[in-house]
């Protein structure tokens, strides 16, 4: 009991509670604030930003907590600043990527290109958003796989985000036979577009005549639709227009190929052999 | 001969009520604790053609069953209210139409109604179902910026007599005032129609509140007015459908550029 005693009163002992008592109190003190500043930002930033400050706020508390209790068991501060400025340094040759990616996100966060929830291409990887975080993206692509982008790389390379404007276009790709008469084909389209609903009337479906290919006739249809239904535009609308081909008797060709025997109109002679077998 | 659609109607367990609004056969029925709707649109259907409709055994099917609706007491009413489209609709005149600088006219469009279906005393809400499912279109300056709307034509009729009698459409009177010095181009019209009241004359005949549009002399924006109760050509008429969203403003600004393109 009395050791117990004798280890209370001991002035140091004190000095290391206190220490621990501002310590614990920073940790109270910063949760409170981080907590109030969350509530307040709620509204305004969206959630990546809100975690950032978070982070940001609470640490940077308990920083200073942290060194008040330091200087309060008598450690000389000078000496723990100096040690960390070397530490920094030599930490920073060796942490390049993070720091670039840190950087990276940071610029994310201020420019905006994308958020959360959106669905965004990199390279060839296409998902949706889950969270941007201080070193990464991470997504979920269209076949439930997790995928994590180092922010510097977003930086670097072209983002497409899908979902940025409410509505998107769908350019579908239609080759008929050569002897189609193009006006019937484009009219054809057309109507095919105006009994779809989800087909958007205005911006109004666009008929492009791309070339005359190697079997067919190429044309580029394009039309307009929510971003939602971008999917179910593209399935409805090619049913639609095969459909719609088939009852007006226009021909979706196969690739094919002619051989001539030097004249257009002669026949290809062709002999049977071993009839027999 | 068009049948009268709305209205409330004694709807208990093992009966069932059919109507049949332009394209669309609707159809409920009351089973122990539960509310069934089927409902179906007619092929090729077109607008002023004779009335068509399915039979009750071709429309009760499982096919055509689109929600149940499970209710503690089935011994009520079923009311059915016209209400206008859940999305501004977009509408273009079949010709377009040139007013001259400081003429004032008034034009009547339609738009398609829906049907809110709501049962008993607490008016439960089972379902908002269109009576034309209309195109979507885009409204904007640009593909970047704008709105989803629904897609209509109009003939733009300039008086109240010349208009068809259709039930499962209401008719908005547009008071238009081109301010300019040039001339001005009707291209299309955006109706917001969700703020706007549905009314029926003595006629049986659905009417919106009147819109009054001036565009300004820059012709970049256009302040519309939604005129309080119901239009002036719509005789005896009481109000039978709210709007969906109340007007907090009296006059709505749009800065879209090309409003009247």
């Amino acid at each position: 009991m009395e050791t117990i005693y004798q280890f209370f009163t001991y002035p140091k002992t004190i000095e290391y509670l206190k220490a621990v008592l501002i310590v614990l109190v920073g940790i109270i003190i910063a949760r409170l604030i981080t907590g109030s500043i969350v509530k307040l930002l709620k509204k305004r930033l969206d959630s990546h930003e809100i975690q950032l400050i978070r982070r940001g706020l609470f640490y940077g508390i308990i920083a200073l907590f942290l060194l008040s209790a330091l200087n309060q068991i008598g450690i000389n501060l000078g000496v723990v600043l100096g040690a960390a400025g070397i530490l920094s340094v030599a930490i920073g040759f060796a942490s390049q990527t993070s720091a670039s990616n840190l950087i990276s996100g940071l610029f994310l966060l201020v420019e905006r290109p994308f958020s959360v929830g959106d669905v965004i291409k990199v390279g060839s990887t296409a998902g949706e958003v889950l969270s941007i975080d201080l070193l990464s993206l991470k997504l979920r692509t269209f076949d439930n796989l997790y995928v994590r982008i180092p922010n510097e790389s977003l930086i670097k390379s072209e983002v497409i985000t899908l979902t940025k404007f409410p509505i998107r276009r769908f350019d579908m790709q239609v080759s008929v036979a050569y002897k189609e008469d193009l006006n019937i084909v484009r009219d054809v389209l057309f109507e095919v577009a105006h009994d779809n609903p989800l087909c958007l009337e205005e911006p109004k479906p666009l008929f492009i005549f791309q070339g005359f290919g190697a079997s067919s006739l190429d044309i580029q249809f394009s039309l307009w639709t929510k971003k939602e239904n971008f999917l179910e535009l593209r399935n409805t609308i090619s049913l639609g227009v095969k459909d719609a081909f088939d009852d007006a008797h226009i021909e979706i060709p196969f690739p094919h190929t002619t051989l001539y025997t030097g004249s257009a109109t002669d026949p290809f002679p062709v002999s049977i052999v071993n009839q027999d077998k | 001969m068009h049948e009268v659609w709305w209205g409330t109607f004694p709807l208990r367990r093992g009966q069932h009520l059919k109507k049949q609004i332009g394209p669309l056969s609707l159809a409920f029925k009351v089973e122990l604790n539960e509310c069934q709707i089927y409902y179906n649109y007619l092929a090729d259907w077109k607008e002023d053609s004779e009335e068509a409709s399915i039979s009750l055994e071709h429309l009760i099917c499982s096919d055509n069953l689109k929600e149940r609706f499970i209710i503690s007491n089935t011994d009520e009413k079923l009311s059915l209210l016209p209400i206008l489209a859940d999305r501004p609709v977009v509408t273009k005149p079949v010709t377009p139409i040139y007013i001259p600088s400081k003429q004032k006219i008034t034009i009547f469009v339609s738009t398609p109604l829906w049907v809110r279906a709501e049962y008993g005393p607490d008016k439960i809400l089972l379902k908002d179902i269109a009576v034309i499912r209309p195109s979507d279109t885009w409204f904007g300056p640009n593909t970047m910026e704008g709105e989803v709307c629904y897609a209509s034509q109009t003939k733009a009729r300039l008086e109240a007599s010349n208009l068809s009698r259709r039930y499962h459409r209401a008719t908005t009177p547009i008071h238009l005032f081109n301010d300019s010095a040039s001339h001005l181009l009707l291209e299309r019209i955006n109706l917001p129609v969700t703020h706007l009241e549905v009314y029926l004359d003595e006629n049986n005949r659905f009417w919106t509140q009147a819109v009054k549009m001036i565009n300004d002399k820059d012709n970049e924006t256009a302040e519309m007015l939604i005129l309080p109760g119901s239009p002036s050509e719509a005789s005896k008429a009481t109000l039978v459908g709210v709007p969906r969203e109340m007007v907090v403003e009296k006059s709505i600004i749009r800065k879209i550029s090309g409003f009247f393109e």
